[in-house]
């Protein structure tokens, strides 16, 4: 089991204790925040303040839901513009000379439409015009592949789309791992972790080289795509979609 | 070039790509043409647009968000074919030619980076004095103060993390590194080593952030938690005060 020490006396809180999410009542766009495991909010004084911080591109929202002893389910979003924001619930002191005392916090996570399940890369429709896709790259969660939201239940589409695999991924492969290998060492416990854990399992007995020349690397990443392209057939579903036969 | 518009407009991906080469230097300027539809489109909902001689980025940023009219800058924060083509009718404003040669420097300060890019997103001298104007106002005076063709380190380090972008915050800075009389940064502020400056600033909010609630702590309350380095910007704030009172 991993497990976080935090020498601050800041208490970590299981993310599955809790489940928030945005809704759109009539004009007005809210945030939800069910509490699924009151236990693991015991500890903390009674009047101290439930909150959800939200983030995303240069955006940054606290939602209030009341207090230990009084919590309340939803409050008003002011911005309108969160799409696949990075979320935390987190416990703090009110009044007195520790007002604003961070006592517990979750980790962060990304809240996405749809309940898709968690990986590597998360798919998630949103405003990409002129462009069809974008990608983000996250400080602490994985990175985020936007797709053009005009399409129908597009994140869908783009997981399942032949030719849009075959002309994005290799791309956005390239983007992650060269970011992934810009740091000096081997990350651990972290997204890019479970990059490095990909890219071990279709390449058994290869080490990626953190800390090599620009062109090791590049050559590395170019293997690792084709790797990957072999393993999914990607230029041949393409063929085989437009009748070619190899 | 025209510098009057009836609107915002956004490059295609040709217009974008020639936009390209032009901040490259490998095409004159005169290669884009502006005024055919095949580089670039109006945007639908925004305002009349004039690129005058801008004192201040502040300045432009007022017109530039007085110009997005029904639209929001944040919700087309990603929109690089319009973050492009307000640099490259702003260019006189952003990288004016000395002795006949532009000076472009650094590709994130013309050509806009995933707005998500911690690191670089901050960086370009439209976009961001833009989305601080729109989401602060006068608070980010501290930040968007200098000419438009200055990116100043101010800036970088008080937008180089996500949590920054808190309006308390900002407050917080614009107290300490805001000259109220002069309507420029105080003096020691551009420092790049030294105490209280920005770049300390930054390092000592990621600390606090592990103790305290950062995002929601009043800006009275920061000011408070900060040690004494910070006192020398703090007593030119209460000099202005006593001189304003007196």
């Amino acid at each position: 089991m991993r497990r976080t020490i935090r020498l601050t006396g800041r208490k970590q809180l299981a993310r599955s204790a809790f489940s928030f999410h945005l809704a759109d009542l009539g004009a007005k766009r809210v945030g939800a925040l069910s509490i699924a495991n009151p236990g693991e909010l015991k500890a903390f004084p009674i009047d101290a303040e439930i909150r959800v911080k939200l983030s995303e591109n240069k955006l940054v929202e606290v939602l209030r839901f009341g207090t230990i002893a009084k919590p309340i389910a939803s409050a008003d979003l002011k911005e309108s513009s969160f799409r696949a924001p990075s979320c935390q619930v987190r416990i703090v002191t009110r009044g007195g000379k520790s007002d604003g005392m961070l006592l517990g916090s979750t980790s962060q996570w990304t809240l996405r439409s749809g309940g898709e399940p968690d990986g590597i890369l998360l798919f998630q429709a949103a405003e990409t015009e002129p462009r069809l896709w974008r990608l983000d790259i996250r400080d602490q969660e994985p990175p985020i592949l936007y797709v053009d939201e005009r399409i129908p239940d597009a994140s869908l589409w783009a997981k399942s789309d032949s030719l849009f695999a075959a002309c994005v991924l290799p791309h956005v492969i390239s983007e992650v791992m060269r970011y992934v290998l810009s740091g000096s060492s081997a990350p651990e416990d972290c997204w890019e972790a479970d990059w490095v854990s990909w890219a071990l399992f279709l390449m058994p007995g290869t080490k990626p080289p953190f800390n090599d020349t620009q062109d090791e690397q590049r050559q590395w990443i170019e293997q690792l795509i084709d790797t990957f392209a072999q393993r999914h057939d990607l230029s041949g579903e393409v063929l085989a979609k437009m009748g070619i036969t190899a | 070039m025209r510098s009057s518009f009836t609107s915002l407009y956004e490059f295609t991906a040709e217009g974008l790509e020639l936009f390209q080469r032009v901040m490259r230097g490998e095409l004159a300027e005169a290669a884009l043409d502006i005024e055919n539809p095949v580089y670039a489109l109006p945007l639908e909902g925004t305002k009349a647009f004039n690129a005058v001689d801008f004192t201040t980025a502040r300045d432009m940023a007022e017109a530039v968000c007085k110009s997005f009219g029904s639209r929001s800058p944040q919700a087309m924060a990603g929109n690089a074919g319009l973050w492009a083509w307000l640099t490259f009718v702003l260019v006189d404003n952003l990288f004016p030619a000395v002795g006949g040669t532009r000076q472009i420097k650094e590709l994130h300060r013309w050509y806009p980076a995933s707005p998500n890019d911690w690191r670089k997103a901050q960086r370009h001298l439209v976009r961001m004095p833009v989305l601080l104007f729109q989401a602060f106002g006068k608070d980010a005076d501290h930040l968007i103060c200098g000419r438009p063709a200055v990116g100043p380190d101010i800036r970088e380090q008080l937008t180089s993390q996500q949590d920054m972008f808190s309006a308390n915050f900002q407050k917080a800075c614009r107290v300490l590194y805001f000259d109220e009389k002069k309507g420029s940064v105080k003096r020691g502020t551009g420092s790049k080593d030294g105490p209280g400056i920005p770049r300390r600033l930054a390092v000592l909010r990621r600390q606090l952030d592990v103790t305290w609630d950062m995002t929601d702590l009043s800006p009275e309350r920061i000011l408070e938690l900060l040690p004494p380095e910070f006192d020398r910007y703090k007593a030119q704030v209460r000099c202005i005060r006593r001189s304003a009172e007196l």
